[in-house]
């Protein structure tokens, strides 16, 4: 007895239908099964990777090179959120209007904040007391960071505490031999020469962390405030470029950096205006797009560091 | 019907394939081969950490519970951890551990882990361990770690089976 044609393509259809319910179908749903966590920052998605491994689908809001201090959300932002089974923000505003813990709250997410429990820097603006929300620039810092993105994801995920407590302690200790290379690296720099100007004042805690702009107290000299939007405290003030544009001539500083997140307009000017060189274009509010040396948050802080070196020294 | 044979003699091999694959893991043992029991030895040990800087808190340890902080200093001997008295660890300073040093004859593993303070990140450290028996040295190592790292590694060394006559006397 021979099949008709449409009875062979029937009975092929239900042989590929089996096989693929039995073969692709699970592994499919393998796939599918895998929590998403949804990072306001590239570092944060960076951390969130280091400890999650392959048992997590790790997503970023912010793209690499983009602002979250004047970022503004859109609609897929809004589903990216919605299909997400954890939060991560950095907190103390570095989300400009909080869009991060917004975005969590609409969605009724689970949020984790990584700044929790740091110690904070403050600085005075304006007559107010600003909490600095860059603490990641401490490797430290970076540490509560993990620490806290660990718990979160151990919350979400229990059965697998094992794997995520494992994979922290690594890269924790990776933080722990980053810090102490910056140190060494910093070091190279004369005393006199350590004067580190950038485009905003995002590096108040690399500065305090590593003795930089001692003649600032430690902290960033910069001509944009700690924020980029409209906060305040926040954006470019004829008093601030005036301080900055007295601070390079009186210290001597042989370099000024830009950052890559932030137009590069008003440090060129100033570099013009006191005669310095451009040392570079330093990571701050964002890592380096995929395939860049400043991908991961140990190669945006190991490039940012000789980029400083070899200017400054 | 040339077609159904096809799908028939499909079926066939892959069926067969499951139910030989299926019989096969059916006849392996539900747990582990049992481990021959290890004799454990008895004597009087004394392990002696000296660290060559002071233990502090650890800034990049993982910290994911309200547990308090231990001394700073973590011993496992054959990957049982060993209490050790948290009071000032200080460099130089000889640490003795005699509780729980369950040693067994053949091959024995302690491992040793502490923080070296980071503002000493310039520096090489290390961990001496000792390991007495009434008083004689069965194993004497240090540990290094590199600059700013936390120092940690396995110090491994056998030690021989007591022998019956011994325990006549």
């Amino acid at each position: 007895m021979k099949l008709s044609f449409r009875k062979s393509v029937f009975v092929f259809c239900l042989l590929y239908v089996f096989l693929f319910f039995t073969i692709v179908g699970p592994a499919l749903a393998e796939n599918s099964k895998k929590p998403l966590i949804v990072a306001s920052t590239t570092q944060i998605a960076d951390f969130a990777r280091q400890v999650a491994g392959d048992q997590a689908v790790v997503k970023s809001i912010l793209a690499p090179g983009a602002d979250p201090h004047t970022y503004n959300v859109t609609p897929n932002d809004v589903q990216i959120v919605l299909e997400a089974d954890l939060c991560i923000n950095n907190g103390l505003h570095l989300e400009g209007k909080s869009w991060m813990a917004t975005l969590a709250r609409d969605a009724k997410k689970p949020l984790v904040t990584a700044t929790d429990g740091i110690q904070i820097l403050s600085i005075d603006e304006e007559g107010e007391t600003i909490a600095d929300p860059h603490a990641w620039f401490s490797p430290k810092n970076a540490a509560v960071y993990v620490n806290n993105i660990t718990k979160g994801i151990i919350a979400l995920d229990p059965e697998n505490s094992v794997l995520y407590q494992a994979r922290a302690k690594l890269f924790l200790q990776q933080l722990r031999v980053l810090d102490a290379w910056i140190k060494e690296q910093i070091n190279k720099i004369p005393v006199q020469k350590r004067i580190l100007v950038t485009t905003h004042d995002a590096f108040n805690y690399f500065c305090q962390e590593y003795r930089l702009n001692e003649n600032n107290n430690f902290l960033s000299i910069a001509p944009v405030g700690w924020s980029t939007g409209a906060e305040v405290g926040a954006g470019i003030t004829p008093e601030r470029r005036r301080k900055v544009i007295d601070s390079i001539k009186a210290s001597g500083a042989p370099a000024i950096f830009v950052e890559t997140t932030i137009n590069p307009k008003q440090i060129r000017e100033i570099a013009k205006e006191t005669g310095v060189k451009i040392g570079g274009e330093l990571y701050s509010d964002s890592m380096g797009p995929e395939g860049s040396a400043g991908e991961t948050y140990i190669g945006m802080m190991r490039e940012n560091t000789l980029l400083i070196v070899n200017a400054l020294k | 019907m040339r077609f159904l044979l096809c799908i028939f003699v499909w079926i066939f091999f892959v069926g067969g394939l499951w139910a030989y694959t299926w019989q096969r893991d059916a006849g392996l043992p539900e747990s582990p081969a049992q481990v021959a029991a290890l004799e454990v030895l008895t004597g009087d040990y004394v392990l002696e950490i000296t660290p060559s800087f002071s233990i502090e808190k650890d800034p990049f340890a993982l910290a994911i519970d309200d547990t308090p902080d231990s001394s700073g200093l973590e011993v496992r001997l054959n990957g049982t951890p060993l209490v050790v008295a948290s009071d000032n660890i200080s460099r130089g300073k000889v640490v003795k551990i005699t509780e729980g040093l369950v040693l067994t004859a053949g091959f024995n593993e302690f491992y040793v882990k502490a923080s070296p303070p980071t503002s000493e990140a310039h520096l090489d450290h290390g961990l001496r361990v000792k390991l007495l028996e009434n008083g004689a040295t069965l194993t004497d190592q240090t540990v290094w770690g590199s600059k700013g790292a936390v120092v940690a590694g396995s110090v491994s060394f056998n030690l021989a089976a007591h022998k019956e006559d011994e325990h006549d006397h």
